[in-house]
């Protein structure tokens, strides 16, 4: 039938008898594994480090986080001297990003303000989070009608507009960091709350979770070694792409005139007073929306690159 | 005689993971010709479906890579340098292709109708109503009721064996001269699967297709197939015509593979012959023989070097070291079956 | 099977529904009753959808049944909680039908294993517990090494055995068996099914055998229970079910084997079996086999046939006899 085909016996002459020896079946040789042996963790980071974009959005990253720590520390002007004389001015050697309008150093102030706006970006991240999932997982897991109330709470929160949230909150408690983060950090769990909630739902059917069940693991162990390691990867994922959420609504309530009050500042209220002077003084607008910018697409870049490593529905 | 259709040699595919190259076929070679079925069986990785998907030209770069050794050949004409749109052109109008699972292969969101008509239309220059007479047509084909009605209706409101029905009257819809069955009737229940194969051995005989029949199942292929090929480990380790297989099995993994279905006649309880072991990962195939790590007649020999093929009929060969003269002296037998029925 | 044998499991009317939105109740389990041996296999053989799953996981407490009772070594376990659904679940296990769902792909397999000795605090002590998984990997054929690696590295038959030694783990007496080869290739089932015979003949196990290929289930059981849209159709001893099937729908499954040989596959007459399974949703009374019984009557349509014995302890609920 095919071309390799060759007549009744096969000639190969240098055959030696001793080959002919009869060996069987070694049980476990036949049963080794030869891949090497991977977790799902090490899978993930190896793809993503595969990822250059991913990669280069997390040096930068890092290197914005770092100049936040360190710049203010190491640079000569500290963020809130101000040279009368000088307002306005632009890029300079001595001043690097230029001043604006009352003098104040602009570079200096670009990391003092990078500090609050990631600091909000990453605490509001982490509280959702936590709330997020633990409400979440709890509505899902139980199911019923303890998921019935709990997805209507999370449905009427959801119907409130967080600007709304910040005018309450502020009335109370003053404008500033705390009220804006308390009032973002009411409103913005619900997203994950939904996602893990409908994940949880999901893998309490899977057959591992019943084969737990039916070895006597109690609810609180089924929760935290089945359900939650599982998912896990969509919460972080999930995590990375909400910081720049909450990052870009600082700068928005800050715009407004309703978040970070001075001396301290942040992008977002840097933008604000740039955007007065644009038309004569544009590096006041530029430096402050470029950091935003950049912070903003390099977390989204990273949130993709962590998707294509960990996302169970996109691996093969 | 029947006219040969389509020629696959030395085939070659791999697939580039991070651990390394998987070679998952290995120099496959065979023949379909016109109006024959011809069935593949193996276990799941011995690379049956993957060299059913080459001959649709599905093995997608940059991860899969055909080798160039390679060569297909359909009705005379090479497969493997075809341009995207000679492809388009060839699938589902030259070959078509049913796949294991029912559910997933229909568009939920689209009428079945369309999804037939779409088809007809995309291959031929009739007009629309021409199409649906000939999708009528088709549903009758595959025996669902009430055709008119049907097609009207979306994939979720029919049932799995039914569903089953529309990818085959899908995959009908051009009067493919190849059909290929990645394991048709392996979600179905027996019942459901009973009605399938009957469906499949009518059109096959009215249409005269060529059919290639993947499945792990032998028992399934014992009324349809005219031609079996074994495949393990990424190469075919036996081929030949449905009663040579099924009655004179020449290679130890074919002849364990019928054995480990227990026949209703066996005593319950008593220990089946079993194949011991896994598949080999084709990440590193072996150096030998593919099957013998798992091969209770294994000799040094199997493991050292990849037996070629032993020629036993026209149609019947096998690769296996146990048909070399040498082992034939060594343990004094005539036909290699003694050796199997004795153990 | 012998009478001096004792009941192991005792299924009493049992009764699941489901309530759909909208439609009503979907019947999945209706009425079903049969007694399960210490020692034997129990085979429940039947197309998908028939209630046979659910069936294996209501007795083993996955589903509240909805009525009728279940009794294990004579103690009522329809409805336990606390320290009783503890006794019973050290007891009886599962395996499953997906060896790929069936494994928390996060864990080791040598942790997987571990989880049921945790909660029952088998074994204590780190070495003790590492010895003993190390023992079930090789009572199911695999390496020692093979506790640190991941379930997605392993074959679907090597899953499949972990999902054994996992079940084995608490030392159960009684398994229930999902399915467990149907997902599996015809190689790799017959080792798993020796497998299943040579522990429970080592280990004294009773098994429950759901699965819908009944060649594998005739060579597996003692006794073989046929189910059809939530009701059980024939029970008969598994040698006596295949040489004598009673119920019209036993036979018709029994044709539709394939047999793997070409002259007798070829010739073969599969009784015609037309249509395909509906949903035991809302159903009136009536064998509900009926609409697609060759042999159904007018009596049929209206009056559940009874599953009774006409001897030799062969059930079957068939107006025809």
């Amino acid at each position: 039938m095919t071309e390799q085909s060759t007549s009744q016996t096969i000639a190969v002459p240098e055959l030696s008898a001793d080959q002919f020896v009869r060996v069987g079946v070694d049980e476990q040789l036949s049963e080794q594994l030869q891949r090497p042996s991977i977790s799902y963790w090490q899978d993930g980071l190896r793809r993503l480090k595969k990822n250059r974009v991913a990669m280069l959005s997390l040096g930068l990253l890092a290197f914005i986080i770092l100049m936040c720590i360190f710049a203010p520390l190491l640079y000569p002007h500290p963020f809130d001297e101000q040279n009368i004389d000088m307002t306005n001015q632009g890029p300079t050697w001595q001043h690097i990003f230029g001043l604006d309008d009352l003098g104040r150093d602009i570079f200096a102030r670009i990391w003092i303000g990078g500090r609050v706006s990631l600091a909000i970006g990453v605490v509001g991240a982490l509280v959702s989070l936590l709330v997020g999932v633990l409400y979440g997982g709890i509505s899902g897991y139980f199911g019923g009608l303890v998921d019935d109330i709990m997805m209507r709470i999370v449905e009427i929160l959801v119907g409130i507009p967080y600007m709304v949230v910040v005018i309450i909150v502020s009335v109370f408690l003053g404008k500033g960091m705390t009220s804006l983060l308390l009032a973002l950090c009411m409103t913005s769990w619900t997203g994950l709350a939904r996602l893990v909630r409908g994940q949880v739902l999901q893998l309490k059917e899977s057959e591992y979770v019943m084969a737990a069940k039916v070895l006597g693991t109690s609810s609180y162990k089924i929760i935290t070694r089945h359900l939650i390691p599982n998912t896990m990867s969509l919460i972080i994922i999930n995590t990375t792409f909400s910081i720049p959420g909450f990052i870009f609504a600082e700068a928005f309530l800050s715009f407004l005139g309703m978040g970070i009050q001075p001396p301290l500042t942040s992008w977002g209220a840097m933008a604000s007073l740039g955007q007065q002077q644009m038309a004569y003084y544009p590096h006041e607008l530029i430096f402050p929306a470029l950091a935003l910018s950049v912070t903003m697409l390099a977390f989204n870049l990273l949130g993709d690159g962590l998707r294509d490593a960990f996302d169970p529905k996109l691996r093969q | 005689m029947t006219k040969q259709l389509l020629e696959v040699n030395n085939l070659r595919i791999s697939f580039h993971t991070y651990a390394g190259e998987v070679q998952a076929v290995r120099g496959v070679s065979f023949k379909v010709s016109e109006g024959e079925c011809m069935a593949i069986v193996g276990e799941s990785g011995s690379g049956k479906t993957v060299t059913s998907k080459a001959v649709l030209g599905l093995i997608e770069p940059p991860s899969g890579e055909v080798k160039a050794t390679s060569s297909i050949t359909f009705a005379g004409q090479e497969i493997l340098n075809f341009s995207d749109r000679q492809w388009r052109n060839y699938r589902g109008k030259d070959a078509a292709m049913i796949f294991q699972d029912p559910m997933t292969s229909l568009n939920p969101t689209m009428k079945i109708g369309r999804q037939i008509m779409e088809n007809i239309l995309l291959h031929n220059k009739i007009s629309r109503q021409e199409a649906r007479q000939r999708t009528v047509e088709l549903l009758q084909m595959v025996n669902i009721p009430n055709p008119e009605e049907r097609l009207t209706q979306y994939p979720y409101e029919f049932s799995g064996g039914m569903r089953q029905r529309v990818v085959i009257a899908i995959a009908l819809a051009c009067k493919p001269r190849l059909m290929i069955a990645d394991e048709p009737t392996t979600a179905l229940d027996v019942t459901i699967q009973a009605q399938i194969l009957q469906l499949l051995r009518n059109i096959q005989q009215q249409e005269h297709t060529a059919v290639i029949m993947i499945t792990h199942d032998l028992g399934v292929v014992a009324g349809m197939a005219d031609f079996i090929s074994v495949m393990y480990a990424g190469r075919i380790v036996e081929q030949g015509s449905v009663i040579e297989i099924f009655n004179h099995p020449q290679h130890p993994y074919t002849s364990a593979l019928l054995k480990a279905v227990p026949s209703l006649s066996q005593p319950n309880k008593a220990p089946l012959q079993i194949i011991p072991g896994t598949p080999p990962d084709m990440i590193a195939p072996p150096q030998g023989c593919g099957f013998a790590s798992r091969c209770q007649y294994c000799m040094k020999i199997c493991q050292q070097r990849d037996p070629a093929y032993t020629r036993l009929s026209d149609t019947h060969q096998a690769a296996c070291w146990l048909h070399e003269a040498q082992a034939r002296t060594a343990f004094g037998y005539q036909d290699v079956s003694e050796v199997f029925n004795h153990a | 099977m012998p009478e001096n044998k004792s009941k192991l499991v005792q299924v009493e009317h049992l009764k699941k529904y489901f309530t759909i939105r909208k439609k009503g109740q979907l019947m999945a389990v209706d009425d079903v009753s049969f007694d399960i041996y210490r020692g034997e296999t129990f085979g429940l053989v039947g197309e998908s959808g028939c209630g046979k799953t659910t069936c294996g996981r209501t007795i083993i407490g996955l589903y509240p049944a909805t009525s009728g009772h279940l009794y294990y070594d004579g103690k009522d376990i329809t409805h336990l909680s606390g320290a009783q659904a503890h006794w019973f679940k050290k007891r009886a296990q599962m395996i499953f039908q997906d060896p790929y769902a069936s494994l928390n792909p996060r864990m080791t397999v040598g942790d997987i294993i571990a989880e049921g000795m945790e909660n029952f605090g088998l074994y204590p002590g780190a070495r003790p517990r590492q010895q003993r998984i190390q023992e079930l990997l090789g009572l199911v054929g695999l390496n020692k090494e093979h506790a640190n690696r991941f379930p997605h590295e392993f074959s679907g038959g090597q899953r499949q055995r972990i999902g054994i030694a996992r079940a084995l783990a608490v030392d159960p007496e009684f398994i229930i068996c999902d399915e467990p080869i149907s997902a599996l290739d015809v190689s790799i089932q017959a080792q798993v099914v020796n497998l299943l015979i040579r522990l429970q003949q080592e280990l004294g196990l009773t098994y429950l055998f759901i699965a819908h290929d009944l060649s594998m289930v005739k060579h597996i059981s003692d006794r073989v229970a046929v189910m059809y849209m939530g009701h059980l159709v024939e029970l008969a001893a598994s040698d006596a079910l295949y040489s004598q099937p009673l119920h019209p729908y036993t036979q018709a499954l029994l044709s539709a084997i394939p047999i793997p040989d070409p002259r007798i596959e070829r010739q073969k007459n599969v009784l015609p079996l037309e249509g395909e399974v509906g949903s035991p949703i809302n159903c009136q009374p009536g064998c509900r086999f009926a609409s697609r019984c060759p042999r159904a009557m007018a009596r049929c349509h209206q009056e559940t046939p009874e599953l009774k014995d006409l001897g030799a302890r062969h059930l079957v609920a068939c107006h025809l006899y």
